[in-house]
């Protein structure tokens, strides 16, 4: 079944919790606002964006059309037919977030000792959309709120546990209708104990939704 | 379609495109025919067009958004899929544009021809994987801006890279000089 034949657009509550660990598919409508909240602070929202036409939230467009490795406040999120999907309007966090990696999946978790059973935004993804119909053949990046994730000069990759703060926030303009899924991060393996997963907050706006 | 048993020897100019079913142990040199040329390369499994060459979970097992000699670049299946072994550019490899040389749909409407006319299997184009280039440099600024750095290139700069498992190896050229690029495969 394709994004188009399954689309329907829902009446949402304004203010969704995303256990840890878990994702939600949200439809959402242009001009609406989204806001993402880190409710206890180190965590990680992965997102992946999709349209009813089929178009996918896609990293790389992104950093080409910004020339940044993230958007500034004013900058977007691309599809990967080159249209804005997001535009950043608001971030409280002091940053940085990621836009340079796969989202967490069952291999990672197993080549790193977790074992077969982890919970990870990749899975959470495609079972997301699953709900809404939508069913991809491949996994894009994710776009990674909160990620703690740093390039120097030099090229070398650094990834840390998150800094966000309890309460940092990051809010988004919808630019078309699309189905959004947010993953609380299930990534336990770069976190320093007793740092566990936790809920995320999102707030929905639609006063000025299409 | 097979892959040669014999090493084989193609020359692009910009625009062209070359597919080809690549091996496993077999070496793919990219050899600059002069200045300010260079080329958009895709990869993916021949068993499993899904399995693609992949920025981003290079980035992810390498730790580093330019690989050096020695290092494997990975597929989307996290397995090391090409090693690089020589490098003449210096980081003449760029993960972090897609589109240093080519909008993506240039390369793809080209390659899924070419992938179809002969017989090579290929992804849906939905599902066309994006372009690592080669001779292209990007840096990233103190703030995150992405900033073109261009690689210099004369007549015999190469880079070589070594095929992990079986392939289909891609290549749209890009340049001011005709020919643009030599392609070498050295079956294992």
């Amino acid at each position: 079944m394709s994004a188009v034949e399954c689309w329907q657009m829902g009446d949402l509550p304004k203010i969704i919790r995303v256990p840890a660990r878990e994702g939600v598919p949200l439809e959402l409508r242009k001009g609406s606002r989204v806001s993402v909240t880190d409710l206890a602070g180190h965590q990680g929202a992965d997102c992946v964006a999709v349209t009813p036409g089929g178009a996918v939230s896609c990293t790389r467009t992104t950093r080409a059309r910004n020339m940044r490795l993230f958007p500034k406040i004013g900058q977007s999120i691309y599809a990967d037919d080159d249209e804005a999907m997001l535009t950043l309007i608001e971030d409280t966090s002091a940053g940085p977030h990621g836009l340079l990696v796969p989202p967490c999946d069952p291999t990672m978790y197993r080549l790193r000792g977790a074992g077969c059973a982890h919970a990870s935004c990749h899975d959470n993804f495609h079972r997301a959309l699953a709900r809404k119909g939508i069913r991809l053949g491949r996994t894009p990046p994710s776009i990674c709120l909160f990620q703690n994730i740093v390039v120097d000069e030099a090229g070398a990759v650094a990834i840390g546990v998150n800094t966000s703060k309890a309460g940092d926030r990051l809010t988004f303009r919808i630019d078309r209708d699309l189905v959004l899924v947010i993953s609380a991060c299930p990534n336990d393996v770069f976190k320093r104990p007793p740092l566990q997963p936790t809920d995320l907050e999102i707030a929905i706006d639609t006063t000025e939704a299409g | 379609m097979l892959a040669s048993r014999h090493p084989m020897l193609v020359s692009l100019s910009a625009s062209q495109t070359w597919l080809e079913i690549v091996r496993a142990g077999s070496r793919v040199d990219l050899t600059a025919r002069g200045s300010k040329v260079g080329a958009a390369i895709f990869s993916w499994s021949v068993f499993d067009p899904y399995e693609q060459l992949s920025d981003s979970y290079t980035f992810m097992e390498l730790r580093r958004a330019r690989p050096s000699v020695g290092d494997d670049l990975y597929s989307t299946l996290r397995r090391p899929m090409l090693s690089l072994e020589r490098d003449d550019a210096g980081h003449g490899i760029d993960l972090l544009r897609h589109d240093y040389w080519w909008p993506r749909n240039t390369c793809r409407d080209a390659l899924a021809k070419q992938a179809k006319a002969s017989g090579v299997p290929s992804p849906l184009q939905s599902d066309w994987p994006y372009a690592l280039n080669v001779f292209a440099r990007t840096r990233i600024g103190e703030s995150g801006d992405l900033i073109d750095d261009p690689v210099v290139t004369q007549q015999g700069t190469r880079i070589e890279l070594r095929a992990r498992f079986d392939m289909v190896f891609a290549v749209m050229a890009a340049g001011t000089v005709s020919p643009a690029i030599d392609i070498l495969v050295e079956p294992a």
